[in-house]
């Protein structure tokens, strides 16, 4: 048993991904062979990733594809059409001036946003925002 | 059956009906990530969407170093590091499909677990989420997600075992009420 547990811990992980080198590998398998207290860590591991691995996803809506392939076709033909970027912006400009317009217009503008659609964006921008803190890397890093 | 590869080509060339056929083999996998990610399906699909239409827009830059997949996600990892959620979790909207012959008891106790380990996704930094969701459920080597997150494999490594240490202590207390 010439690797320390420590060793073998920190090294746990990438060994259960099948990711260490083969001489490591055999090393990490010779030390868990013989140390109690290192296979009770693999086990406590191993039961951690079955436990994420069983967690569910949804599926997509069955949108998404025709949303994207649509987004994609305007797109294309915008770039075809209004070759210089800056006709296309002017003319998804006029696209929203127009809409604009068109809403006021009919009296279905601004003044007719639901107070639910406003709240719904003013709760939206409250949100705190998560900043990441990384702790110092172990393991010698 | 075209490949990736393939298919990128003639995408590369305007072949929409190429490009659309890439989207159906991995938007399904490409929204989990992100879902997992956001912890809410309104981000994921929302998210999803951007990615995959700037990925159109980027495929001429796509010069075939990895595969198609990982350089997706790696559009997707960028945006979903930088996106701002707009929207309240909605995971009691969220529906997903009961599994076969799985009871209402089953079905309350799968819910409790989805829930509980998107919170404990939750808990972790994002690059360690992002490498830990990669490695579990994309079943990414350690060099797919360097590539797909612009790290070494070294750094992989490391993230991937901070967040395993981290995710004992988030899962420890719905592991204690026999959740998981």
């Amino acid at each position: 048993m010439n690797m320390k547990c420590s060793e073998v811990r920190r090294m746990l992980p990438a060994w259960l991904d099948r990711e260490l080198a083969d001489s490591r590998r055999d090393e990490v398998a010779k030390h868990l062979a013989a140390c109690v207290v290192c296979r009770a860590e693999m086990a406590a591991l191993r039961r951690d990733l079955a436990a994420l691995a069983s967690g569910r996803a949804p599926e997509p809506s069955p949108f998404l594809l025709t949303r994207v392939m649509a987004e994609v076709r305007t797109r294309r033909l915008a770039r075809r059409f209004l070759p210089v970027p800056v006709l296309r912006a002017a003319a998804a400009v006029l696209v929203v001036a127009a809409s604009l317009g068109a809403g006021v217009f009919l009296g279905h503008g601004f003044a007719g946003r639901s107070a639910a659609t406003d709240e719904s964006w003013s709760v939206s921008y409250s949100a705190p925002v998560a900043i990441d803190v990384y702790e110092p890397a172990l393991g010698g890093e | 059956m075209p490949d990736d590869r393939e298919l990128v080509g003639r995408a590369r060339s305007g072949d929409l009906a190429a490009f659309e056929e890439l989207v159906r083999r991995h938007q399904h996998g490409l929204f989990s990530y992100l879902y997992r990610m956001m912890g809410n399906a309104d981000d994921a699909e929302e998210l999803a969407q951007q990615t995959l239409v700037k990925a159109w827009q980027a495929l001429k830059g796509f010069r075939g170093g990895s595969s198609f997949k990982t350089w997706l996600y790696r559009v997707g990892i960028n945006l979903a590091l930088n996106f701002r959620t707009r929207t309240k979790p909605t995971e009691e909207l969220t529906e997903f499909i009961p599994a076969d012959g799985a009871g209402p008891a089953e079905e309350f106790r799968q819910k409790q677990r989805d829930e509980a380990i998107q919170a404990a996704l939750a808990g972790l930094p994002k690059e360690q989420r992002t490498a830990l969701v990669l490695s579990v459920y994309e079943e990414m080597s350690y060099k797919e997600i360097g590539a797909a997150m612009g790290k070494s494999v070294r750094a992989v490594d490391s993230l991937l075992f901070r967040a395993k240490q981290n995710l004992r202590k988030l899962l420890a207390p719905a592991r204690e009420r026999g959740v998981v």
